[in-house]
């Protein structure tokens, strides 16, 4: 790691102007990954702004009519074991649970899982690539075990956040802030596909940090499922996990939305497979035809292809799962 | 999340780096004082500035677990925590497990059990343990297995580990 300052922020307003008077500055919050982006020296800021000496930035908070906002600080171990969390959203714990391991969970952030870049191993080594500035995604026809089967933008690396597809499922949003003020935007709109001058998968400005996300109250009946396919048992990303949310009114299905991870850029909404399951009831039958919809558009580059299956199986499962609840 | 007034000089004089700086660090209960940067995480500290070298260096990035330590009883990785961020903050290395001359149960039952082969792995195990049984004095065997599922052991001495941690619960129930 190269040499940099580290200041202790005293409030929100006061991290993101360090971020705007020092251009290369970034926010620490658990480290889990910035520190290992430092060692590798994929980037060297020359100044760390602590964001966990914020006061009453850890704090997760129910509204008590069904909706909960969680503070950008709070370690994904005091979200997972949150009682609104296991009660009233299920999945985002389920997500929790087999999210990397029990010490990294102590340690990193929601903002810091949300905001984690890419695992590609190009990105993470020591090659000039689309995410750092140069031209081409090498991945596209070198590695690509892991690369993505949608979203084919400049860039074939997935989002390996495995709190974003329950979020998004659960329809959250976030609270952005930057010198120049606040805004609330959906988690959906926050992830984006990199391209031209975006060398991100994120919107989020230089100047600007995640204060907090916000769930809101589900619907009626809604019930979920979260599932991740993964190398080994544990302390593993993700090679595809599917997030499903469902409400149903006289057996048909009313709302719904399913998002898969680790497989494009961002979470990516199956809006086919939403389609097919919408105002019906949920069969067998039906759930056939919903699974293969997921894969419908699916374009595997190589060695990726494994994940077409694996996104079709769990789709399946996910809603076999819901069948008689 | 009140915001605060913040005046541009006096914010810029909060920076500290990127030279050494003196650190007040609590490891096991005693106090030290340290010149360090703030580039240096935890673990360098401990290993190099302490000599307290029970926590191993192996992976260095998060992926190993041999770097455990308790920071407020909590398991973490200390390659992957800096020094600067752990001022003030209760740090528990295997180097205190001992109390009054005895070792800790949870050592004594890996010396009985055989629970390790090279032992690379073993501090971040007894902490990761620690951790559970100070929350929770008999655990069930998916605990305990919950409990060091972010330690490697390169040897396998899984099922010792097992074995030893369980023997340590059983114990406590019939106390
Ligand atoms: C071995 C290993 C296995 C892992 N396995 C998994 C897994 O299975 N599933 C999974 O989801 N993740 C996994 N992770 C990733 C881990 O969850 C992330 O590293 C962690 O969530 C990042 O959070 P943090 O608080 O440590 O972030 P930091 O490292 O502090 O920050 C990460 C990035 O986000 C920025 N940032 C932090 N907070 C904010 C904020 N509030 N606003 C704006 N920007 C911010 C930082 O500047 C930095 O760029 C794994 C990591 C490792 C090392
Ligand atoms: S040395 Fe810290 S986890 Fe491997
Ligand atoms: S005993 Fe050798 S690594 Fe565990």
């Amino acid at each position: 790691m190269r040499a940099f300052d580290y200041v202790d922020a005293t409030s929100v307003e006061d991290a993101t102007t360090f971020l705007q008077d020092e251009a290369d500055s970034a926010l620490i919050a658990g480290g889990t990954e910035l520190l290992v982006l430092m060692k590798n020296k994929v980037i060297n800021p020359r100044l760390l702004i602590n964001v966990k000496s914020i006061d009453g930035l850890h704090r997760i908070r129910a509204d008590g009519e069904g909706s909960l906002t969680i503070g950008s600080v709070a370690t994904i171990a005091e979200l997972g074991s949150d009682e609104v969390v296991q009660r009233s959203f299920p999945i985002l714990a389920d997500a929790i649970r087999v999210a990397a391991s029990p010490q990294l969970r102590n340690m990193a952030t929601v903002g810091g899982n949300l905001c984690q870049k890419p695992r590609c191993w190009y990105y993470r080594g020591s090659f000039d690539c689309f995410l750092k500035g140069a031209r081409g995604c090498h991945a596209l026809n070198g590695q690509n075990r892991g690369s993505g089967i949608f979203g084919r933008s400049e860039c074939y690396a997935v989002n390996p956040s495995d709190l974003a597809p329950p979020l998004v499922a659960l329809g959250a949003s976030v609270v952005i802030q930057s010198p120049q003020g606040r805004k609330q935007i959906s988690l959906a709109d926050f992830f984006t596909l990199p391209r031209g001058e975006l060398l991100n998968q994120t919107i989020l400005g230089r100047d600007e940090m995640v204060v907090e996300v916000r769930i809101p109250k589900q619907p009626h009946r809604s019930r979920g499922v979260f599932l991740k396919a993964m190398e080994r048992k544990t302390w593993s990303f993700a090679q595809a996990s599917v997030a499903m949310q469902l409400s149903r009114s006289d057996d048909r299905i009313e709302d719904v939305r399913i998002v898969l991870g680790a497989i494009a850029p961002i979470p990516w909404r199956a809006t086919a497979a939403e389609d097919a399951l919408r105002a019906r009831a949920l069969t067998r039958q039906l759930i056939e035809v919903a699974s293969a919809a997921a894969v419908e558009g699916a374009h595997p580059s190589g060695d990726n292809r494994y994940k077409v299956t694996l996104v079709r199986e769990l789709v399946k499962r996910g809603l076999s799962a819901l069948l008689n609840t | 999340m009140k915001d605060t007034v913040r005046s541009g000089v006096l914010a810029q004089r909060r920076r500290r780096g990127p030279g050494k700086l003196q650190l007040r660090l609590n490891v096991n209960g005693e106090t030290y004082e340290v010149m360090v940067e703030p580039r240096r995480t935890l673990l360098d500290v401990l290993r190099d500035d302490l000599g307290l070298t029970g926590a191993k260096k192996v992976c260095d990035r998060g992926q190993c677990g041999a770097c455990t330590v308790l920071l407020q009883g909590v398991p973490v990785y200390s390659c992957l925590k800096l020094a600067i961020e752990c001022e003030g903050k209760p740090v528990e290395t295997v180097e205190g497990l001992m109390s009054n001359g005895r070792l800790h149960p949870l050592q004594q039952a890996f010396i009985d059990h055989d629970a390790f082969q090279c032992g690379f792995c073993t501090p971040g195990i007894l902490m990761s343990l620690k951790a559970l049984f100070d929350r929770n004095d008999s655990p069930t065997e998916d605990e305990v297995r919950q409990a060091v599922e972010g330690n490697l052991c390169r040897c396998g001495a899984y099922s010792k580990v097992l074995q030893a941690a369980l023997s340590v619960a059983r114990a406590n129930e019939q106390e």
